[in-house]
């Protein structure tokens, strides 16, 4: 059986990644040592549990890289690994994902700006963060593009139907979670 | 009449009532928040302190109109909520709820804390914590001289919640001529369960003993705030076995530096008139769990927290 | 307060607390209410192909703590509905596989082998209550071994058991689980390491949240809901859209087949079932009560055990009665035995647990663990009412498994044709919103996001998730109990070799792992 490249690959990625938090991550972002001797008792520090943890990845990666140098296949149930056509569906759902998030984000604010604009003076987005239509415009706006735009790269054509389901799906969830509770923001309004 | 010109109607009457209210508003100098209020809470959702300062919330909503939005911002003793409240909006709209220790003795014991004293305004306390220390029943000390005595034979186990009581700890210990093996847990609850586990031998508690003291399956030696507490009468003050600091703490309001004198004065206000007024869930809640409000505010809730962190730094320094 | 006292104040506040409706002039408590629509929602999403317990689940509690508080009397009314959903997706899960050949879950692979041919057959109702009553079976003596053995577990480990002992026990159930899951023991070590390495970011005793970069929102670790769901719904979801994305235009048409043969279940039947019955939920009952293994090698190993035993006319798999129970009696008993280790260690050791101790770390005033069980002189102990509340709930989950289960379960067999690419992005954009609101910042959506990532990524590199997300859970509850048990004994940099118990745990951890990574493929 050949060697299985994945499984290198990622004893290598973890070994590497643990000597590196233990010769510079951990030295350089964390206040008390392993051991800590405050108030005249000897106590356990911040730095001992990651660097157990991080000693234990290094150990365990290189056998398993050392595993797999040695007795090829001997570590069962090989990855598949990701190939192209896996890359090309991560960025195309990594860029949905981060669309809809931005028109979350800013689609109320930016209505309210406009408005402002126009001069009508409704106040900050902040202030009209628990007021009815802005509040809803980003979520709404957001979640729909979210549901609509996975359903369509997942069916790979655009319909009506997916297009209605998604829109219910944004309504049911804004009367499910915003509706009922008076103490409950949905995103991104808690930021505001 | 087309729709939209309807709207526009709609929307300028309503912003000419708003108009009105406001000029109506500040004829009668009381201030009112523009917009919802965050209210920031650094205690654990479901606990006795966020269970505090949600009741007090809502009542502020019935009485005074106003919008709240409880959230919990929780860790490191309230130096997660100071570092995120401290460059929030100051116009009111975002206050937090912490303790004391908050910036005192956990600012101070840290190399970094990311905040200062001068960062936040100060708005009021709320209510204080009944903090003691106590064992078993079942173990036969009655006072804190038995506690001694019997730590003179072998080294007890001592249960604390925090840094700060690891100190006191330690100095009532060094008081006594023996040592105790503190070991730090994660709230009083923990303590409570390693105590009646027989995991450790006496503990600190902050009030989650009471009932259990009051029952007589625990009793109390000490009490670590500035009085007796209320439940153990007869057990001495650390102050009057000659440790001059206290392991107790209040929940404070507060908020990011330079809030308007009129927001700070009216919210404070808001939240005393609630806390006494017998009637109000809150107010029956505080003086369930914390024995009363202690309602501190202005120069004397300043006062306070000078006064905490000169002792918070006599106790680092006693202590190390 | 002695125990009985304590069981009949947990079935006080299970049934009379909070009366919400009146049915024939009994008050029914929410309580109640909440199993019962959990126990229906349960049915409905475990007979949907792509969705399962856990997923119903996950979105539920942020949805039910918004709904109930965090308040010490939101425990029962929540983890009854969480209860609920357990024990309805079992018996749902078995529907797909039956009548359409598409396991919902990989337990219910196992079904489809013997189930699907009684379909083809025109048996499909008898497949289906043959299902229903070896689930139901399975499931009620689990239930009762947790009964009766998690108390006494729990008092046990409470008294012998001190601060070292505690921390090493935690090391043994994660080697054991890390060991366990999966194929490959030196991936699953490295997934529970990760998950251990995620927790410690930011957290911590020192003020200064360690390993955090200098971010601030990561000022208090990542939260725990984010991370769990994370890697358990979101990156499952990933990984289910980029399999659809794949397989496009593949699908499958569904053929109705109809259903014309012997579709009762005879006392015949049962008699020939039965012993399947009895063997399989022993087997998944033993293995329920271990951390990590799960009810997949339960089915497993109950199918493989039925086959062995079987002496019969025909063969496993050729549309077998005593097939379908064999895998429905282990599977489903899994999960009342699985909360054995939650109830008297606090460690979780499946999916469905992880979420009801999710739930109980949201929820004030329950901790599982051995002081649960602890009698306290001339008091009760509330936990313990809790404890005794949850146990009378699994048991009216399992009456209304007995009793209503069957009719619902086979009325759902048209949730199969909901189309799985309109669901799953909705799955998301609940879960997303579902975590906004209980963490009320956007930073934990990002973070979400990030550990749906990463456990999409372990999912295409054979590398399981359920040691990363047990690890994670109880990362701090590691290095607290090491610092306690390190203090307790005045720094004795050895605590975790003094005491027999504790050095017999570390060397079972270290046993369990080089036993397992010699005998790859025993469980493989």
């Amino acid at each position: 059986m050949s060697r299985d490249r994945w499984t290198i690959g990622l004893a290598v990625f973890f070994a590497a990644f643990a000597a590196l938090t233990l010769g510079v991550w951990i030295p350089n972002d964390i206040e008390t040592g392993v051991i800590e001797k405050f108030r005249r008792q000897i106590s356990i520090g911040d730095a001992m549990a990651p660097t157990f943890v991080a000693a234990a990845m290094l150990v365990v990666g290189l056998i398993m890289g050392v595993l797999e140098c040695v007795r090829p296949g001997a570590a069962e149930g090989r990855p598949r690994g990701l190939d192209g056509s896996a890359f090309k569906f991560v960025l195309r759902l990594g860029g949905l994902l981060v669309v809809s998030l931005l028109l979350m984000i800013y689609v109320g604010p930016l209505t309210v700006d406009v408005i402002n604009g126009l001069g009508h003076d409704i106040g900050t987005y902040r202030q009209l963060r628990d007021t009815v239509p802005y509040k809803y415009l980003g979520y709404v706006t957001g979640g729909f593009v979210l549901v609509f735009g996975v359903t369509s790269l997942v069916e790979n054509r655009f319909s009506r139907a997916s297009g209605v389901v998604a829109l219910a799906a944004v309504a049911v969830l804004v009367v499910l979670y915003d509706v009922p509770f008076d103490d409950l923001l949905l995103p991104p309004n808690s930021d505001q | 009449m087309t729709l939209k010109t309807a709207k526009k109607v709609l929307v300028s009457a309503a912003l000419g009532v708003a108009a009105v209210g406001l000029t109506a508003g500040s004829a009668a100098a009381e201030w009112k928040p523009k917009g919802p209020i965050n209210f920031m809470i650094a205690f654990t959702a479901g606990g006795g302190a966020d269970t505090q300062a949600r009741l007090i919330a809502s009542e502020l909503e019935k009485r005074k109109g106003w919008k709240i939005i409880p959230s919990n911002v929780t860790g490191k003793g309230g130096a997660v909520l100071a570092r995120k409240i401290k460059d929030q909006p100051n116009d009111g709209t975002t206050i937090g709820m912490a303790v004391n220790q908050t910036f005192g003795y956990n600012m101070l014991a840290t190399k970094n804390p990311g905040y200062g004293i001068k960062d936040f305004s100060y708005i009021t306390t709320t209510a204080g914590s009944q903090m003691g220390v106590y064992a078993k029943t079942e173990k036969g000390w009655k006072t804190w001289d038995d506690v001694v005595k019997a730590a003179k034979g072998k080294t007890l186990k001592i249960g604390v919640m925090g840094q700060k009581l690891t100190d006191i700890a330690f100095l009532l210990g060094q008081k006594h001529g023996v040592k105790f093996n503190i070991v730090v847990l994660r709230g009083g609850r923990a303590v409570l369960n390693a105590i009646n586990a027989g995991d450790v031998d006496v503990g600190f508690g902050a009030g989650i003993q009471n009932k259990a003291v009051r029952a007589g399956t625990l009793v109390q030696f000490l009490s670590a705030e500035d009085k007796r507490v209320k439940v153990s009468p007869n057990a001495p003050t650390l102050a009057e076995l000659g440790i001059p600091f206290r392991g107790g703490s209040k929940f404070l309001v507060f908020g990011p530096k330079g809030i308007p004198a009129d927001a700070q004065a009216e919210i404070a206000k808001a939240i005393a008139d609630v806390l006494n007024d017998k009637s109000t869930k809150a107010a029956d809640f505080v003086g369930k769990a914390f024995g009363g409000p202690q309602l501190f505010t202005g120069p004397a809730l300043e006062k306070q927290i000078e006064d905490g962190i000169k002792e918070s730094q006599a106790l680092l320094k006693a202590s190390s | 307060m002695g125990f009985l006292d304590h069981i009949w104040l947990g079935i006080v506040a299970v049934f009379s607390a909070d009366p919400v409706l009146t049915i024939a002039g009994i008050p029914i408590s929410i309580t109640i209410t909440m199993v019962f629509s959990g126990f229906l929602g349960g049915i409905v999403v475990g007979a949907t192909p792509g969705l399962g317990g856990p997923f119903a689940m996950a979105v539920s509690l942020p949805i039910l703590v918004s709904i109930f508080g965090f308040d010490v009397d939101a425990m029962l009314p929540v983890l009854g509905f969480l209860i609920g959903i357990m024990k309805g997706a079992t018996l749902g899960g078995a529907v797909p596989a039956i009548l359409f050949n598409t396991p919902g879950t990989p337990d219910s692979l196992l079904t489809t082998f013997d189930g699907y041919p009684m379909t083809r057959n025109g048996q499909s109702g008898k497949a289906l209550r043959v299902a229903h009553f070896s689930s139901v079976s399975g499931d009620s003596v689990s239930d009762i071994v947790l009964i009766v053995g998690a108390p006494f577990l729990a008092v046990f480990v409470e008294r012998f058991l001190d601060f070292p002992e505690k921390a090493a026990l935690i090391i043994l159930s994660l080697a054991f689980i890390a060991a366990v899951v999966g194929a490959n023991v030196w991936k699953g070590l490295l997934a529970a390491l990760m998950g251990l390495f995620f927790a410690y970011v930011s957290t911590g005793q020192d003020n200064y949240p360690r390993l955090s970069l200098g971010i601030e929102e990561l000022g208090n670790g990542f939260p725990v809901i984010s991370a769990v769901l994370g890697v358990l719904i979101i990156g499952e979801v990933f990984k289910a859209l980029e399999d659809m994305w794949r397989e496009m235009r593949e699908k499958a048409e569904i053929a109705e087949i109809e259903q014309s043969g012997d579709n009762k279940l005879h006392w015949a039947d049962i008699r020939r079932i039965l012993p399947f019955i009895g063997i399989s939920a022993s087997i998944g009952t033993m293995i329920g009560a271990l951390p990590g293994i799960g009810s997949t090698l339960a089915a497993t190993l109950g199918y493989a055990t039925g086959r062995k035993f079987y002496k019969g006319d025909g063969n496993f798999g050729d549309g077998l009665p005593e097939g379908v129970a064999s895998t429905e009696a282990a599977n489903s008993a899994v999960s009342g035995a699985n909360l054995i280790p939650v109830l008297s260690l606090g460690i979780p050791g499946n999916v469905a647990a992880v979420f009801i101790v999710l739930a109980t770390e949201t929820i004030s005033g329950f901790n599982p663990g051995p002081d649960v069980f602890r009698l306290i002189p001339n008091q009760v102990n509330p936990e313990m009412v809790i404890a005794f509340g949850l146990f009378t709930m699994m048991i009216f989950a399992n009456v209304l498994n007995w009793t209503l289960g069957g009719v619902f379960m086979r009325a759902t067999g048209i949730m199969v044709k909901v189309p799985k690419q309109r669901l799953l992005p909705i799955v998301l954009l609940l879960t997303l919103t579902a975590i906004y609101v209980q963490e009320t910042n956007m930073f934990a959506i990002y973070v979400t996001l990030g550990f749906g990532f990463l456990g999409y990524l372990m999912r295409k590199l054979d590398i399981s998730v359920l040691p990363f997300v047990i690890a994670f859970i109880l990362a701090n509850r590691l290095e607290e109990s090491m610092r306690q048990a390190f203090d307790a004994t005045g720094s004795n940099p050895w605590f975790l070799f003094q005491s027999p118990i504790a050095v017999a745990f570390i060397l079972l951890a270290i046993g369990v792992t080089v036993f397992f990574a010699r005998n790859q493929k025993a469980l493989g």
